[in-house]
């Protein structure tokens, strides 16, 4: 039987933007962003609300190839093709950063077709150093200074550490939602999951945590409720931000038990720490913290062995924590930062004893079913 | 003459463009494979682009530099690319990824496997690597390939955080943080280059390369300024042979040699109004990268009396600072202030405050070089420039009245284009109609 608050979840998941258009009604400022690297406490601290773009796989994008080229990021043109048929008329503001080519370019392409009443880019460093950390904290100070300049509200010192806080809740109660994933079988599904995830990205982050605990609470104590099976995968790739890829995977025999993906573990993973000057600990979170392909992370001098360590040891710990023995590498097509990837971190899973499927799509819902075939075949060799 | 004639024959029409390839074959490596020999340390490098600030560090090192972003283009002009670019896909390479980086990765993978450079290598490949170099620069595609392949070749990898900038509401305090963060990198990188080999940078004769690499894009700035004149001295099929020694031999004595020639060529074609094509009918600009494998389209185009007259920045140099400060002597810095110089300064000339950088670039262009037609080239293996295309086509177009032609393809994978025969009808089409854009332009004085 589904749990109460699974059903509310499947209304938020079905129409994301309805609290949005409901806050925006009573005066909110609706503030919309790309990828994981926009530090979403600045707008909670002032009152903001953020709201993650997304595209669709289940709308075959008609008007998104207008604005980018078809050899491109199919999730990028989903969301041009949504926003061009109105779906992100609600939104106030964006502000994106350079987390790959295709979403910087976006955000010159965004800014110029749907003319936000505000618009930031954020220059994100591609690779962890010191210089980096100190370059991007001061791109964070520009932010924080053309938000308040902006909107004329002021972010203090103080209400920073408290928006950090709100969204580290946020983070910790995700990594308990996760750790649900962890019984066998799990408490929750793959797809269940998966909107929980859309559902949070299209909430303000109190709203989120209040969500997220009344499931949490809700699912506890609710063993049984899903059926015992022996394949336990991880999804490791570029944006899943819909049910149907997890699904598939699940309806061949498995659960999709961890992913890592940025509508996921890796959008919420680490918390900010807090620090004197709040901004350090968000540099820090923003570029060092989160583990995606498109930061690279500098190793020089070491062997191979030691590089893939460096950069995958934290999978191993998901593996183990987990109980993961298989892996669906999946990249969206056009995906350079995540393609140029896949044999290492195939051959570092592989090393660990799990078994790795490698899929590549086309961001869309109904092209997936051909993939059907190879992931049964999949499950049967474990 | 006959249409096939026509795409045979060659509107290469520079005595000195057709020495680059020599140059390059000569430097980059014939004389480098010896050095290697003599025990130099190798330094594998991608991509080079604009200013070749790492074949310089290492020239200044005694270390050798392989251009490996300059290899993959080898392959598809030499016809031996396919094989390559599918040879990675058992490692679970995209083939979406970046085609020249496919066909190193491949080179690279079999050269393990066989003991030595695949026989079909260009050029006889290159040697084995002491260390690897890559660098952020404006595409995806090819920023972590040695990180990659370092699963074959496990030897010391850097990546350089060098790019030409973001749009930016606080341009010139952005301008000066990128130089220094750039400029930081480039020390570190310098320092870890030093580490591995043990050689040390020999600071006169970078500083003496970097100061030439400076005068040479000032001569290649004033080669592509004079493609302004019409009729258009020097075709884009001369252009690309340029390239070469100009980003892949920087701050080489020889290369300067080679462009004040060039400049010298191409001012008397100028000033005596010798142009590519006995009567040039249509001025036309190129965005993207070139089908290395396919290049005879051109000719069809020029035999048309349609001249390509400009081509997309990565390979115009007319934005690259020619005015530096002069306190700057750290050669090290002078190499960080270039490119954040050249996109930031994009990014102020911009008319609509909402306008793309690059799609900044390209109205600029259309203007100053007095274009009739666009054509565009989406490539299946290149991200960076497909992005901005349709924006720059729509508003060519919709301010300037300029048709534009989609020739979809790739840079290396002559499997992405349809055949000449198939595209031959839609060039024609276009071509009539950048003649009825023309004058319409004409008659409602549009630029």
């Amino acid at each position: 039987m589904k749990a109460e608050i699974l059903k509310r979840i499947d209304e938020i998941y079905e129409k994301r933007d309805t609290r949005a258009r409901e806050l925006r009604a009573e005066g909110k400022k609706i503030i919309g962003y790309f990828c994981c690297q926009v530090p979403l406490e600045y707008l909670t601290a002032v009152d903001l609300v953020p709201y993650r773009i997304l595209g669709s796989v289940s709308e075959p994008p008609t008007q998104g190839d207008f604005y980018v080229e078809s050899v491109t990021c199919g999730y990028i043109r989903s969301c041009f093709d949504l926003a061009s048929k109105g779906r992100y008329d609600f939104l106030d503001g964006l502000i994106s950063c350079r987390s790959c080519q295709g979403i910087e370019i976006s955000f010159d392409l965004w800014r110029y077709y749907f003319r936000p009443e505000y618009a930031y880019n954020i220059d994100v460093p591609h690779k962890v150093s010191e210089w980096g950390i100190k370059f991007f904290k001061e791109e964070l100070i520009d932010l924080r200074r053309d938000i308040e300049g902006f909107y004329g509200r002021k972010i203090t010192d103080e209400a920073l550490r408290e928006a950090i806080e709100l969204h580290n809740s946020s983070r910790r109660l995700v990594r308990e939602l996760y750790g649900l994933r962890k019984e066998d079988p799990p408490l929750i599904s793959g797809p269940e999951v998966m909107k929980v995830m859309v559902a949070s990205m299209s909430l303000p982050p109190d709203e989120v945590n209040g969500l997220l605990k009344r499931i949490i609470d809700e699912l506890k104590g609710t063993k049984g409720r899903l059926e015992k099976r022996d394949n336990r995968i991880l999804v490791w790739g570029s944006i899943i931000d819909a049910v149907p890829l997890v699904q598939l995977i699940e309806d061949c025999g498995s659960y999709v038990v961890m992913d890592d993906t940025c509508v996921g573990s890796r959008f919420y993973w680490p918390d900010v720490e807090i620090t004197e000057d709040p901004i350090d600990g968000l540099a820090k979170r923003y570029l060092d913290g989160i583990v995606c392909p498109r930061t690279f992370r500098d190793n020089p001098g070491r062997s191979h062995k030691d590089d893939l360590e460096h950069r995958f040891a934290y999978l191993k710990e998901l593996v183990k924590d987990y109980k993961i023995n298989g892996a669906v590498l999946e990249i969206t097509r056009y995906c350079d930062t995540h393609g140029w990837e896949v044999p290492d971190v195939k051959s570092y899973l592989e090393d660990l004893g799990i078994q790795t499927l490698f899929l590549e799509h086309d961001y869309s819902a109904v092209a997936l079913e051909p993939l059907r075939t190879r992931i049964e075949a999949f499950m049967e060799t474990f | 003459m006959k249409e096939e004639e026509a795409k045979k024959s060659t509107f290469k029409v520079s005595e000195v463009a057709k020495k680059g390839y020599s140059l390059v074959k000569k430097y980059l490596y014939e004389k480098a494979k010896e050095d290697a020999k003599q025990g130099k340390p190798v330094a594998w490098v991608c991509p080079t682009v604009i200013y070749g600030p790492f074949h310089m560090i290492l020239d200044a090192m005694d270390i050798v530099p392989m251009a490996m972003d300059h290899f993959g283009a080898m392959c598809a002009v030499k016809g031996v690319a396919s094989y390559f670019l599918d040879a990675c896909a058992k490692e679970y390479l995209s083939d979406s990824l970046c085609g020249y980086m496919r066909c190193v990765y491949s080179h690279a993978m079999l050269a393990k496997e066989l003991g030595e450079m695949p026989p079909e290598a260009p050029l006889g490949g290159w040697p084995k690597p002491t260390l690897m170099v890559e660098r952020t620069t404006y595409c995806d595609g090819t920023y972590k390939v040695f990180q990659t392949l370092a699963r074959h070749y496990d030897v010391p990898v850097y990546h350089v955080d060098l790019y030409p900038g973001v749009y930016h509401k606080n341009i010139e305090e952005y301008r000066k943080r990128l130089i220094q963060y750039q400029y930081e990198d480039l020390k570190n990188f310098a320092m870890f280059a030093e580490k591995v080999t043990g050689k040390r940078i020999d600071w006169d004769k970078l500083s003496e390369m970097v100061y030439r690499q400076e005068e040479i894009h000032r001569l290649w700035r004033e080669v592509d300024l004079l493609r302004k004149t019409v009729p258009c001295p020097i075709s884009n099929l001369d252009l690309w042979a340029v390239i070469a020694p100009g980003f892949w031999l920087p701050g080489k004595e020889e290369t300067l040699v080679f462009f004040q020639n060039l400049l010298e060529e191409v001012k008397t074609r100028a000033k005596t109004g010798l142009g590519v094509v006995p009567e040039e009918k249509y001025r036309l600009m190129w965005i993207e990268l070139p089908p290395w494998h396919g290049l005879e389209m051109f000719n069809y185009f020029m035999s048309k009396g349609a001249v390509f007259v400009i081509e997309s920045f990565w390979y115009s140099q007319f934005l690259i600072p020619t005015d530096k400060p002069d306190n700057i002597t750290d050669p090290l810095l002078r190499i960080a202030y270039e490119v954040p110089t050249f996109s930031t300064k994009l990014i102020s000339m911009a008319e609509d405050e909402a306008l793309a950088w690059r799609t900044q670039f390209y109205l600029y262009m259309a203007k100053e070089w007095k274009v009739d037609g666009l054509v565009s080239h989406p490539l299946l293996s290149c991200r960076a420039p497909s992005f901005s295309q349709r924006h720059a086509e729509e508003l060519l177009m919709k301010l300037y009245k300029i048709p534009n032609i989609r020739i979809q393809g790739d840079i290396v994978d002559k499997r992405a284009m349809l055949p000449f025969d198939q595209l031959k009808p839609q060039i024609d089409t276009f071509l009539e109609s950048v003649a009825y854009h023309k004058e319409l332009r004409r008659k409602e004085g549009v630029i």
